[in-house]
């Protein structure tokens, strides 16, 4: 289904058809990022869904590529962190948010102490250093694109993810 | 190159274990209904705007509202007819002058018998005239009588000539003496 079979006739034009291409390549990119931070997949999708709805409105200041990725990172970002505190403040999502992350149900109570155990360690790192080791374990990024997701050089890029490391390493024993 | 080939190295098995822990953790996807959400979500929302700056923003109301309002300024200065502007041009910074007569009744002005004359004192006049107090001759009505007696003031004597007092010299006065009887004091101790 594209955005012309949903909306309007006049708004089938290439605008729509570029963004439509951007979505349909990063959708997943922006929903992991959100799952990376709120850990609940109805809420990433959420998030996701307004970061994307965001870009909309902005996509003629975006459609440049990898500017966009780049905004989409930073905007899905902020959001699911916005969205884990307000999850954390109301008293009735409270219980959910101190859940484990979803695991398959096959999974064994060992691994699932592993992976929550992991998620409380990542949590406890600074945001700079969080959000670095995530990208650069999702989507096969490499150096330079993380680089260029968080404008900022390569070589910061790798003591972020050297001092994320350790910090976890610390943190998991 | 991804990141886990570039950085898979042998000495840091223990990173390479939380990096595939975290890797297979971040291994989720979204639900098939994702796209379709996501798509309807954005034909609901308004389309991209054409403009560098978004409609509705209160810049772009403010220089809407400025350039309507110069276009007025501009359209009302261009319409004016040319009288118009040319007396405003002129008054604008030349003082109109007005003699004191101004606000004399004209018939005490036009009045032989009262020194007035027949011709007009002043006329009121739209053309502006640079102020000239040294030698405009600002005229100063005032009665003839007035003005004769002021004159012969000046002149040392309020009467005309042929009507000035002649003066003679003052004849000396007699003055007689005094005559003062003496006192008459009776004797001492009497009670008079």
């Amino acid at each position: 289904m594209s955005i012309g079979a949903v909306g309007t006739a006049g708004k089938l034009d290439e605008l729509d058809r570029d963004f439509e291409a951007r979505l349909v390549e990063c959708s997943r990119l922006a929903f992991r990022i959100a799952y990376s931070v709120v850990r609940h997949r109805q809420d990433a999708e959420d998030v996701a869904q307004e970061a994307f709805a965001k870009a909309y409105r902005h996509f003629r200041q975006l459609r440049d590529r990898d500017r966009f990725r780049a905004w989409l990172v930073r905007t899905t970002w902020r959001a699911a962190l916005d969205r884990q505190r307000s999850n954390r403040r109301r008293a009735a999502h409270e219980q959910a948010v101190e859940e484990p992350p979803e695991t398959p149900v096959n999974e064994s109570v060992e691994a699932r102490e592993r992976a929550s155990r992991l998620w409380t360690a990542i949590d406890a790192l600074p945001e700079k250093f969080r959000v670095a080791i995530v990208l650069a374990n999702i989507e096969g990024h490499d150096l330079a694109e993380v680089a260029a997701l968080l404008g900022i050089p390569v070589g910061t890029v790798k003591s972020r993810l050297f001092f994320a490391r350790q910090r976890l390493k610390e943190l998991l024993q | 190159m991804t990141f886990r080939q570039a950085h898979g190295r042998p000495e840091r098995s223990r990173g390479v274990t939380i990096d595939q822990e975290l890797q297979a953790a971040l291994d989720v996807d979204p639900s098939p209904e994702f796209l379709a959400r996501v798509r309807t979500r954005i034909a609901n929302e308004p389309a991209p705007s054409r403009w560098t700056f978004r409609s509705g923003s209160p810049w772009m109301w403010l220089a809407s509202g400025a350039a309507v309002a110069a276009v007025a300024i501009v359209a009302v200065l261009v319409s004016r007819p040319n009288s118009h502007r040319n007396v405003s041009g002129a008054g604008a910074l030349t003082a109109r002058v007005i003699s004191p007569t101004a606000q004399m009744p004209r018939e005490v002005l036009l009045d032989p018998a009262r020194g007035g004359s027949k011709d007009p004192p002043y006329t009121r006049t739209a053309v502006a005239e640079p102020f000239r107090a040294a030698d405009d001759g600002a005229e100063i009505v005032v009665d003839r009588r007035e003005a004769i007696a002021l004159r012969a003031l000046l002149a040392g004597s309020l009467l005309p000539a042929e009507e000035a007092l002649v003066v003679t010299p003052a004849t000396p006065m007699e003055i007689e003496p005094i005559a003062i009887a003496p006192l008459e004091i009776g004797g001492e101790g009497v009670r008079q």
